[in-house]
């Protein structure tokens, strides 16, 4: 309820601030967003889980123009899920001000701060936690940070530099969520296969003390046929590191402890694309560098692909093409589970195909294999433009592999899915 | 006296101007129509109608800047006003005359530019009839034009123009030729025939409204109808307004720029 009040303050008073100053200077603003009708269903039913969604969503977006160098934008999102109450929500995703300079743009507030040039993985995004409550539908699930954000303009180079005074973790989803993360409950110890009891540390929580900010900057050009840029991260990492640890034998049961810890690191990244006739190469990788604890090591990740359009992107009866690689380097004989959002991607190859039908009409094709685990991800997407900003979206999340590899996608076989979407975007 | 020796004089005048224009060929005529271009910046909105051949129409609406130097190198932004889903979408294009390009997509959703590969000059617009081909300038060095003679459009006397391009220019054209019909006394084209490479008539576009809209030479068509024979498929550009040659400050053709329109 408290939240309900703060978006609809900060709403309210945007609007009425806005039109009481237009009446003396040059005052505009917009209002637009979507409102979008979505439901899926697992292909196989899960007793105690949630197998289905039936969410309708209103996104609201006020843009006030206070004149060419001075504006207010803010979102507020409003989340009904019919299946899951927990999910619903009213949201405030962003809500700063921009102020644009000669040679300088700031923006403060709560925002959505995106960096790296790779498709789909992208190790130097760092700033921002995401909702991973649906693993596979983060886009536009990424969560908005209070922060200050400067981009500094010196002749063709581009300094950013970012703080954000209080840490946000990522949301995960709940016990009852068709991703939760199950434990086994019989181990082998000592030869004998034992039953198992897990035990949670308590999480050390994090927020609206001074220690847990963080902060990063990012030095970036743009050349000829070459953009490229440089970035530094300081802060705490939004997905916890766990670890078990076996605390105990006893009356012939094995007592495990799970401790979950938000730990600081730095990130050191690289990306860059590349124009190769008519092939745009891009790479990205980054330096993981924990401060503490022991049990989080250092470790390199890397996209590093080429993206092809064989005809125009937006409107047109075209194929567009992505591919690319991805791949972690970590200390040798370390393993991190399948299912550890940190590691997700460990060896593999995706790729994107779209191609425009006609006008109105589009085919895409998502693939990702995972070399490690020989497990795969499809998903097939129809998209039909009914009318203009009306949009309808039908796929299908098909999940599977080697399931004695472990892998996540064939852990979570069971997971395969089909999704209808409407969107009217306003 | 004195006003016979004006009308002798308007009458010479007037005679070397008939022979003056009998004596054009084809590449004079489309040096002056090459005039209308003469500018450094343009800034216009249109809108773009699709219409498909069962009379289905979509709508889409942009703002466009562009701007040139002596050396003919181009910069051009372009922000999508409409419909909803498009809207705050960007697109820069950084093109020089040895048609080395940046181009750069801004999607409100991603948050960031995306530098786009090069595409091709027959790579049609916007999912539009017409080609990136057919709103370029052409560069008269790179074609050969034939006068065919004087036709009426709209009772207006025109020049009817062949336009071919030259072999290195053929390789990237979607066209084997172009015939214009050009305007007697203002040089502004009144309709395009488009042949595909099979040499046979594909598209022809229309050009309506046509008013000065800067000095007292500078036309601009503000209804370009193109249509599309073998699909019978439309597209309509309707021009609001056009400014010729007011001060667009270069860093309007940045990345910081395209990033900045949301």
């Amino acid at each position: 309820m408290k939240c309900i009040k703060y978006c609809l303050v900060i709403l309210l008073s945007f609007i009425f601030l806005g039109k009481s100053f237009s009446q003396e200077n040059d005052f505009k603003y917009s209002i637009n967003g979507f409102v979008e009708i979505d439901h899926f269903s697992f292909f196989k039913e899960k007793r105690d889980f949630i197998n289905h969604r039936n969410q309708s969503l209103l996104q609201l977006n006020i843009k006030s123009d206070f004149n060419d160098n001075f504006s207010f934008f803010s979102s507020v999102e409003f989340r009904n899920d019919l299946s899951d109450s927990r999910r619903d929500r009213i949201y405030l995703k962003e809500a700063f001000i921009d102020m644009f300079f000669p040679k300088i743009d700031l923006r403060i507030g709560k925002q959505v701060i995106l960096w790296g040039k790779a498709d789909g993985f992208n190790p130097t995004n760092n700033l921002i936690p995401t909702d991973y409550s649906d693993i596979l539908d983060t886009d536009g699930e990424e969560i908005g940070i209070l922060s200050a954000n400067a981009k500094f303009y010196v002749n063709d180079w581009q300094i950013q530099g970012i703080f954000s005074p209080a840490f946000q973790a990522s949301v995960f989803p709940s016990f009852n969520s068709r991703w939760q993360q199950n434990y086994p409950s019989l181990l082998s110890y000592n030869g004998l296969n034992l039953p198992t009891h897990f035990l949670w540390n308590n999480t050390e929580m994090h927020g609206n003390v001074f220690s847990d900010s963080q902060f990063a900057f990012k030095v970036s050009r743009n050349l000829k046929n070459l953009d490229f840029s440089f970035s530094y991260y300081n802060g705490l990492n939004d997905i916890p590191l766990i670890y078990n640890k076996i605390e105990s034998v006893i009356n012939d049961t094995i007592n495990i402890s799970i401790t979950q810890n938000y730990y600081k690191h730095q990130v050191i990244g690289i990306d860059f694309s590349y124009i190769l006739e008519k092939y745009v190469i891009k790479g990205e990788g980054a330096f993981f560098i924990p401060n503490s604890p022991k049990e989080a090591k250092t470790y390199f990740q890397y996209a590093l692909g080429f993206d092809r359009a064989f005809n125009n992107i937006i409107y047109d009866k075209s194929l567009f093409v992505i591919v690319q690689w991805i791949q972690e380097l970590k200390v040798k004989n370390l393993e991190y589970s399948s299912k550890d959002l940190n590691h997700l991607f460990q060896k593999n190859i995706m790729s994107r195909i779209e191609m425009e039908l006609n006008r109105n009409m589009k085919l895409s094709l998502q693939l990702v294999y995972a070399l490690k685990y020989e497990d795969f991800y499809i998903k097939p997407e129809f998209k039909y433009n009914i009318s203009d900003g009306l949009n309808l979206n039908l796929s299908t999340d098909i999940l599977g592999g080697n399931k004695s590899k472990e892998g996540f996608f064939s852990s979570y076989s069971d997971n395969t899915r089909v999704q209808i979407k409407l969107k009217y975007n306003f | 006296m004195k006003t016979f020796k004006f009308i002798m004089v308007c009458c010479c005048l007037l005679m070397f101007q008939t022979v003056y224009c009998q004596q054009m060929n084809g590449y004079d005529i489309m040096k002056e129509n090459d005039k209308q271009y003469n500018f450094s910046t343009e800034e216009n909105t249109m809108t773009m109608e699709l219409i498909n051949n069962s009379g289905q129409k979509r709508v889409r609406s942009v703002l466009r800047f562009l701007k040139k130097d002596e050396n003919k190198n181009t910069q051009m932004l372009i922000r999508f006003l409409s419909p909803a889903d498009v809207k705050g979408s960007g697109y820069l294009l950084i093109k020089n005359k040895k048609k080395d390009e940046s181009r750069y997509l801004y999607l409100p959703a991603l948050k960031k530019a995306r530098r786009i590969s090069s595409g091709e000059d027959s790579d049609n617009f916007m999912g539009s009839d017409f080609t990136y081909e057919d709103l370029d300038e052409i560069d008269l060095e790179n074609f050969s034009f034939k006068l065919m003679g004087v036709e009426k459009i709209d009772d207006t006397d025109c020049y009817v123009i062949e336009v071919t391009a030259n072999e290195e220019t053929k390789k990237i054209s979607g066209y084997s030729k172009r015939v214009y019909f050009i305007n007697k006394m203002t040089f502004v084209i009144h309709k395009v025939d488009f042949y595909d490479r099979r040499n046979s008539l594909f598209k022809n576009l229309v050009l309506k409204d046509i008013k000065l809209v800067y000095a007292n030479n500078m036309y601009r068509p503000h209804v370009w109808i193109m249509q599309n024979l073998k699909t019978k498929h439309q597209t309509v550009l309707r021009f609001q307004y056009f400014k010729i040659n007011e001060k667009i400050n270069d860093d309007l053709f940045s990345v910081r720029s395209l990033e900045r329109l949301n």
